[in-house]
């Protein structure tokens, strides 16, 4: 199975958003997705989701156009988690998570056994089980980010695409939530992760897919991306970097 | 809420009221009716005083009541689902003020009391025409734009009204229109019923086609498309079903205003905040609704009746101010 854009461009106001951008998306890969403000992360998250309507290019799901596909089956295939994490109704988390099992589910018929275990998986990976039955109104930020979350995970796509999982977390739930997707990536998950913190980034992901003004300007394993050159092209910053165990970090420093 | 009754619980109780509410709108007006009579004259053959009094009177009444109710409260209930704001109403989107216009001109122009199929027809098209230009001008586009387009709509609307309201060199008509537009559905005979059903219940399925959409919507757009929702095909549904059903249902009773903002809001913890079964609900207890003000008007001045619209605005404005305070109290905190 596999995920891939080719040659995607989105167009808005006159402008390119994402200008010529080709990626691929395997099973059992995290890979984080990263770049200044208004690099294009989110846009083309939303074109591989099928959410950006603008888009020009191929979406290719298994070798096959996305557009072939019937809207469950690519739903089935692609879950998608965006920035926007809210409700307006005061939804029992429960009842929040099995509408990630909507495309699963048939008319006119309570949800069936394989969708209940289904949601109660996803609830008990983000350790929402304790809270399940509250409203998401009244949970805390944190909880209910990872409500949110089993959302996505509830509909045990073969792709998962997270925009900023974990915006407004404090840095406890922001390392869960890594571990969360490292896990789920490990059950044999393609994840794509758009990621702002570049700490995070060079701790967990696989890869990384450097973002510039619409186009993927450079591609590999962390410690090749996260570079002092691309850093200060790119980002326009200087950072310090370290080794724990085998594994190199860096911590955003200084503007350049 | 804790202890909330079950689903179909819930349903058994709000049929019951309406049933009820049916019931009570067939047996109370002018002539004093038992619940005997009521069973003689649906079993009798011949023709009476009492049969007339029901077949002719108080029955269209009490359907209108039903279907007029219904297609409030279920109205009310998609739109705040769909736009996923308590305070949408039919008349947010600017279908109510329009299918007013359609038969305000009705009336202005005598068309009215010339052909009497006039009114429902052009108040219909009215709400149509405001459809197409809500679609022309929001298109497949965000719900901000529609709500933008429904609000510039509604005040051209209210705009046009008065404008005909201002010219209309005949007190009567003014007068006549006037009475039409505070809402009622006094002295309405089975025609209008005949007239109106089929709309009405057409706009009803639409609406029920898009109830699962409604749920995954109250994640958001993108999170709704992302799980296999036709945005498109859900707005055209909820937009087109929406101005078919309150269309005529504003021919036939001129404009109630309200139920369908209060029904839905204080049904919602009842169906535990699921969008998809506040429809049904909505439905049933906007018929409750309004067939018991449609009582309450009779009860309250028998000799000249309240018109229904003033009455439901009576008891509906004060609640749209409460429900504006509380939303200010939960976003200060």
């Amino acid at each position: 199975m596999s995920l891939k854009a080719k040659n995607v461009c989105v167009f808005a106001h006159k402008r390119k958003i994402i200008d010529g951008v080709s990626v691929e998306l395997e099973r059992g890969s995290l890979i984080g997705l990263i770049g200044p403000n208004g690099a294009g992360k989110s846009t083309l998250l939303k074109t591989l989701a099928g959410v950006q309507s603008r888009a020009t290019g191929e979406i290719l799901i298994n070798g096959k156009l996305a557009e072939q596909l019937s809207a469950e089956a690519r739903a089935r295939t692609v879950a998608y988690l965006p920035q926007n994490r809210r409700t307006e109704w005061q939804l029992p988390a429960r009842t929040l998570v099995m509408l990630g099992r909507f495309p699963h589910r048939q008319v006119f018929k309570a949800p069936s056994a394989a969708c209940e275990a289904a949601v109660d998986r996803a609830l008990s990976v983000v350790n929402a089980t304790e809270f399940s039955k509250r409203s998401v109104t009244t949970l805390s930020q944190g909880e209910s980010a990872r409500v949110f979350l089993a959302r996505a995970l509830a509909v045990e796509a073969p792709f998962l695409l997270a925009d900023e999982p974990t915006a407004d977390m404090d840095p406890y739930h922001q390392i869960h939530v890594m571990e969360i997707l490292k896990n789920v990536a490990k059950s044999g998950v393609g994840v794509l992760v758009v990621l702002h913190d570049l700490t995070l980034a060079a701790r967990f992901m696989d890869k990384l897919l450097l973002m510039k003004q619409g186009q993927i300007v450079d591609s590999g394993a962390p410690k090749e991306i996260l570079t002092a050159g691309n850093l200060e092209h790119v980002y326009r910053i200087s950072a310090l970097n370290g080794k724990e165990g085998d594994r190199a970090y860096i911590i955003p420093w200084s503007r350049v | 809420m804790k202890n909330l009754p079950s689903y179909p619980a819930l349903i058994a109780v709000l049929l019951t009221t309406t049933l009820l509410a049916f019931v009570t709108s067939i047996l109370i007006g002018p002539t004093e009716l038992g619940f005997r009579d009521l069973v003689t004259a649906i079993f009798s053959e011949n023709p009476s005083m009492t049969t007339t009094i029901i077949g002719e009177i108080r029955l269209p009444r009490a359907i209108l009541g039903l279907l007029i109710g219904s297609t409030l409260g279920l109205t009310g209930a998609s739109l705040q689902g769909y736009l996923r704001n308590p305070l949408a109403e039919p008349g947010v989107i600017g279908v109510s003020t329009a299918a007013a216009l359609g038969a305000v001109l009705a009336i202005y122009t005598g068309l009215s009391s010339s052909v009497p199929l006039a009114l429902p027809v052009m108040a219909i098209g009215g709400s149509l025409i405001a459809v197409l230009i809500l679609r022309a001008l929001a298109g497949s586009g965000s719900i901000l734009t529609l709500i933008l387009a429904g609000v510039a709509i509604s005040s051209l609307g209210g705009a046009l009204t008065s404008l005909v309201l201002n010219l209309s060199p005949n007190p009567f008509a003014s007068l006549e229109i006037i009475f039409w537009l505070l809402g009622s559905i006094t002295d309405r005979s089975m025609n209008h019923v005949w007239l109106a059903a089929p709309f009405i219940i057409s706009g009803w399925v639409l609406l029920a086609l898009s109830a699962r959409a409604l749920d995954v919507l109250s994640l958001g757009e993108e999170t709704a498309i992302s799980l296999g929702i036709n945005l498109e095909r859900t707005q055209l549904f909820i937009i087109f079903g929406t101005a078919i059903s309150v269309g005529a249902a504003t021919a036939v009773s001129g404009v109630i205003g309200f139920v369908g903002l209060v029904v839905p809001h204080i049904l919602r913890p009842w169906v535990n905040y699921s969008p998809s079964r506040l429809l049904l609900a909505s439905a049933l207890g906007g018929a409750t609704l309004l067939l018991s003000a449609d009582v309450l008007v009779r009860l309250i001045t028998p000799g000249t009746e309240l018109k229904l619209g003033v009455v439901t605005a009576f008891f509906g404005a004060p609640f749209f101010l409460h429900l504006i305070l509380k939303t200010k109290a939960t976003f200060n905190t």
